[in-house]
């Protein structure tokens, strides 16, 4: 009996170790490759790939003429489909996404300067032996780690499980002003894709793709338990109520916005889209079922983009004001630089002049939160900057120089009209962002935390000045960040000591930050024999 | 003696007050003002490509150490979007004072106005110091009336108008459990390619390498890509634009014809077969250990050294004896035309060209130093880094990149041919032809 039980051991190790051993082993299988373009135009899109194998209907780089019936669509948007590809798992696919100039003519040619849509490493791993795997990738979208990677992060492609039925939650906020919680709070769904209570969201997103403006689109995959049951999602950031952005998301509710009627194969994804129309928002206009078009028209409509101050090195971005003359502009959309475009001078001219006619500036005279706003005349703009340069045939930022300051105790509003017509127009217009906020110096050491007339340093009488005893401080500004070293003493009645004499000697410590917003803080050398 | 009386009162009371006031005014003090010693301080902004910004804050504070009256503002740029984002910025002085850039942006940067000549003291400076392919590249015969860059035209005028801080080339890099001795010819590196090629792979024994897409000799590009493909055609007396690489008339494509026909016939068999030019993901292959050799760049390093790859470097083996002579690229450093602060903003450029910015580039970016051979001694560390010292060796056969701005329009019809021939089996003299055809109407149609 004993040698018997030992066989059956024996077996039983042998057939796992052999399941060890074939997991390792090469599989076979297919990938279909989806790729959604955000304005849906998909008339110049073609690939290049490598590692694909030889003779693979995805291997090389092939320009929309050469993919010909190979690009297929539906409503992600447009999918290519592999050949069988044998794998270790080991190693990696190149896939990108390019764009084509001269579709159609003999000199049709990949644009990797300016239509790299996505730029991908797929991983081998991800291929299974037998069976198709669906990767949805999204414009913008870039995991290289490489010299080709994008300086802020990789944004990856979405792999569905070949063996599972779900939906992917798309969400975008054109601020990208991304709360740092936000996530979805889930119930219902396969191991993995339930939030463990209210106010804690389950992190479902991943950056999976950027608009053309560089805002981040986030995706996350739901896989459906089984049995299916009533599954839901609230995309939201977990702070209550108030911090939904969208109602329950429930693809079982046939009154739901979420409502998938007939779910896509197995290992296929229905897309549930949303935007971000504001907290609390639970009227689930902002969701739309596989309806990539309509999402992208209200998540990239044409906009001005907002201020988002600089942190760490880098620029401010969005519409603002820089400083009482100058008005940065940035739109989501890039334009076409009509200037470049011109062939002569007086085109050049021409050009120009509609440029600068796009843009507004005025007061809103009305008072904040007024139902109806009113503006002042418009302020004389002097001149608008943009890349006049010889390769830039498109535009998205703007500088405006005013004639007359603005005023940070004021409000302005800046309007974009490029005069077009239809749904082809573009206008917008957006409340400038005014640096309103004096810097704050900050005393440390014995005078930290008093007022003006206490901020008093005792100064031998007789005695050579000793650098140590002017007052250590910070400063900070809302805009500028860290202004310490923009500190000065300002030559006059407030900059001068001497130990020769006793008395009080005021000194007077000012910073201005970019604005011209100026702060000024004084304090008391009291030159005095009695040091005590 | 009342009067005597009160004389002495008068005398008393006049020493008291002289003593008193000699009390209260002392000589071993001092008066300070304090505005100069915390008085304004310029401001100059440099976008520079350092996404973590560690090596510009330590540049900084070593400049602030000389230059402490000059607050020095980075912002990280991608050096490619420097330029772009100086035209929109610059003019109304929301740019930088100092940007980057590499070389092919040179000549364009030039010819949108962005670019300071800088003054000749400075240039003598930066000559003294740095490495000659890099000043080459950086030195520009321009007339700015016409926005001429023709070599020929008498008014034009030869100035150094950017500061090279890093060198860079292409190399032989190879993996030293697959190679004990690297190649120092293509006829051996080539054969010894094919024996591999033929070989059963490791992973699969029923197929060969070259089946299993394994090749002996992968580049880190693809098989078109000119700046890489530049060696071949040295080694066949051939540079764009003529010998001094400045004749803008054509490029002279129809010279290519032996160096084409050598690429064709003996190159592309070993490296894909009849694969594609960019079928074959060599990169990913030598980071896996799996192939023996890779043309690559100082770029690629980190990732090789995050593979745990035993490699080394080399230069580049000759061709029937001849050198294959590669591009040296630079990234350089230059004052904004238009800065408001131009005086400090040459003291900086001019301090990136400085020992200690050099040591701080070479320790934080692993860049090889743009500055003389025998300066560079002076940097620690360099002299014992073989791969560097590898590509520096490299460099003292390169050829300077191409500065003239019609140079942007050799890149495309240069990969076009090579992808024509290479995939398409299409005859050399017609692929070529086609190519100085295309450079002109790209020409044309961009005058």
């Amino acid at each position: 009996m004993k040698k018997f039980l030992l066989g059956v051991l024996m077996m039983f190790s042998s057939l796992f170790l052999l399941g060890t051993v074939n997991a390792a082993e090469t599989v076979t299988g297919k990938i279909v490759i989806h790729f959604q373009k955000w304005n849906g135009d998909y008339s110049d899109v073609g690939i290049n790939t490598w590692s694909f194998p030889q003779g693979d209907p995805l291997s090389t780089q092939q320009g929309p003429t050469a993919l010909g019936d190979k690009t297929k669509t539906d409503s992600f948007g447009v999918y290519w489909e592999s050949g069988d590809i044998t794998t270790t798992g080991e190693g990696s696919l190149g896939f990108q996404v390019v764009g084509f100039d001269n579709v159609g003519e003999s000199n049709e040619s990949a644009n990797f300067d300016k239509k790299k849509y996505t730029n991908h490493q797929i991983d081998a791993g991800i291929i299974k032996d037998g069976k198709t795997v669906h990767v949805y990738m999204f414009q913008g979208s870039n995991n290289r780690t490489d010299n080709e990677k994008d300086p802020n992060g990789v944004v990856n492609y979405i792999v569905a499980d070949p063996d599972k039925q779900g939906i992917m939650v798309v969400y975008y906020d054109s601020t990208g002003n991304y709360e740092e919680k936000l996530g979805v709070h889930s119930w219902g769904w396969a191991e993995g894709g339930n939030a463990s209570r209210w106010n804690e969201p389950l992190k479902l997103f991943t950056d999976a793709g950027k608009s053309v403006a560089g805002v981040r689109v986030k995706a996350g995959v739901l896989y459906y338990a089984d049995p299916v049951g009533t599954p839901g999602a609230i995309v939201y950031y977990g702070d209550g109520d108030n911090s939904k952005k969208t109602n329950n998301l429930e693809p079982m509710n046939k009154d739901n916005a979420a409502y998938v009627e007939t779910p896509t194969a197995k290992g296929q994804l229905d897309i549930v889209y949303t935007v971000n129309a504001g907290n609390g928002n639970v009227s689930n206009e902002n969701v739309w079922l596989n309806d990539a078009q309509k999402w992208s028209e209200k998540a990239f409509k044409f906009e001005l983009v907002a201020f988002k101050a600089g942190v760490d090195g880098k620029d401010a971005t969005g519409t603002y004001a820089a400083n009482p003359t100058t008005v940065m502009v940035s739109t989501n959309q890039e334009l076409t630089n009509i200037y470049v475009a011109a062939k002569t001078d007086e085109e050049r001219e021409t050009a120009d002049a509609t440029i600068k006619s796009w843009f507004t500036v005025k007061e809103i005279t009305s008072a904040e939160g007024a139902t109806t706003e009113t503006y002042g005349d418009a302020i004389n703009i002097k001149n608008v900057d943009y890349a006049k340069g010889t390769t830039n045939t498109t535009l998205k930022d703007f500088v405006l120089t005013l004639g007359s300051p603005l005023d940070n105790s004021k409000r302005y509003k800046v309007f974009f009209d490029d005069k077009g017509e239809g749904e082809a127009a573009k206008k917008h217009e957006l409340e400038l962002d005014l640096d309103r906020e004096k810097p704050v110096i900050t005393f440390l050491g014995t005078i930290a935390g008093k007022v003006e007339a206490e901020r008093i340093i005792v100064v031998p009488w007789n005695k050579k000045f000793d650098q140590n005893l002017f007052p250590t401080y910070l400063i900070s500004d809302d805009r500028d960040g860290d202004l310490k070293s923009y500190a000065y003493v300002p030559k006059g009645d407030f900059s001068t000591l001497n130990t020769n004499e006793e008395g009080d000697y005021v000194i007077m410590l000012q910073v201005e930050d970019s604005w011209g917003n100026v702060t000024q803080e004084k304090f008391t050398f009291r030159v005095t024999k009695d040091t005590k | 003696m009342k009067k005597i009386l009160t004389l002495l009162l008068v005398l008393t009371g006049a020493l008291f007050l002289v003593s008193c006031k000699k009390d209260k005014v002392g000589t071993d003090g001092e008066t300070i003002d304090f505005s100069d010693s915390y008085s304004k301080k310029s401001v100059i902004r440099v976008w520079i490509d350092d996404e973590q910004g560690d090596y510009m804050k330590e540049v900084i504070k070593e400049f602030n150490k000389v230059y402490p009256n000059i607050i020095v503002e980075h912002q990280h740029k991608g050096s490619v979007d420097s330029r772009e984002h100086l035209k929109t910025f610059g003019p109304s002085g929301n740019g930088a004072d100092v940007f980057q850039f590499p070389h092919d942006h040179l000549a364009q940067a030039v010819l949108e106005d962005l670019v300071l000549p800088l003054p000749d003291a400075t240039a003598t400076k930066i000559k003294e110091r740095s490495h000659e392919l890099g000043t080459s590249i950086a030195t520009l015969k321009y007339d700015e009336t016409t926005g001429s860059f023709d070599p020929n035209n008498p008014d034009a005028t030869e100035r150094l108008y950017a500061v090279p801080m890093s060198l860079e080339s292409v190399g032989l890099y190879y993996n030293k459990d697959l190679v004990a001795t690297p190649a120092t010819t293509y006829e051996e590196l080539l054969a010894a390619g094919k024996i591999w090629n033929a070989q059963p792979s490791k992973d699969n024994d029923q197929q060969t390498n070259a089946q299993a897409g394994l090749f002996y000799l992968a580049t880190s590009s693809h098989w078109a890509d000119s700046y890489f493909m530049q060696q071949y055609y040295s080694a066949f007396d051939w540079t764009p634009f003529g010998k001094d690489l400045n004749d803008p008339s054509e490029v002279g494509f129809a010279k290519l014809t032996s160096a084409v026909t050598w690429i064709r016939d003996e190159l592309k068999p070993v490296v894909t077969g009849n694969s594609a030019h960019d079928s074959i993901s060599g990169g990913t292959n030598f980071e896996n250990g799996k192939i023996p050799y890779i043309i690559a760049g100082p770029w690629n390093v980190e990732a090789y050294k995050k593979a745990g790859l035993n490699f080394g470097v080399v230069k580049l083996p000759t061709i029937n004896g001849k050198e294959t002579k590669t591009f040296a690229g630079a990234m350089m450093a230059a004052v904004y035309k238009y800065s408001k602060n131009q005086a400090d903003a040459i003291k900086f450029v001019e301090f990136l060209n400085s020992d200690v910015a050099m040591e701080i580039q070479y320790r934080l970016k692993s860049k090889l130093p743009a500055l003389k051979t025998d300066l560079l001694a002076n940097i620690d560390g360099v002299l014992a880094d073989t791969e560097l010292m590898a590509m520096s060796n490299q460099l003292k056969s390169s050829v300077p990149m191409p500065t003239i701005p019609q140079v942007t329009y050799y890149w495309g019809p240069g990969e076009a041919m090579l992808k024509e021939v290479w995939n398409n089996a299409k005859p050399i003299a017609e692929a070529l032809t086609e190519a100085e055809a295309s450079y002109k109407t790209n020409l044309g149609l961009a005058s």
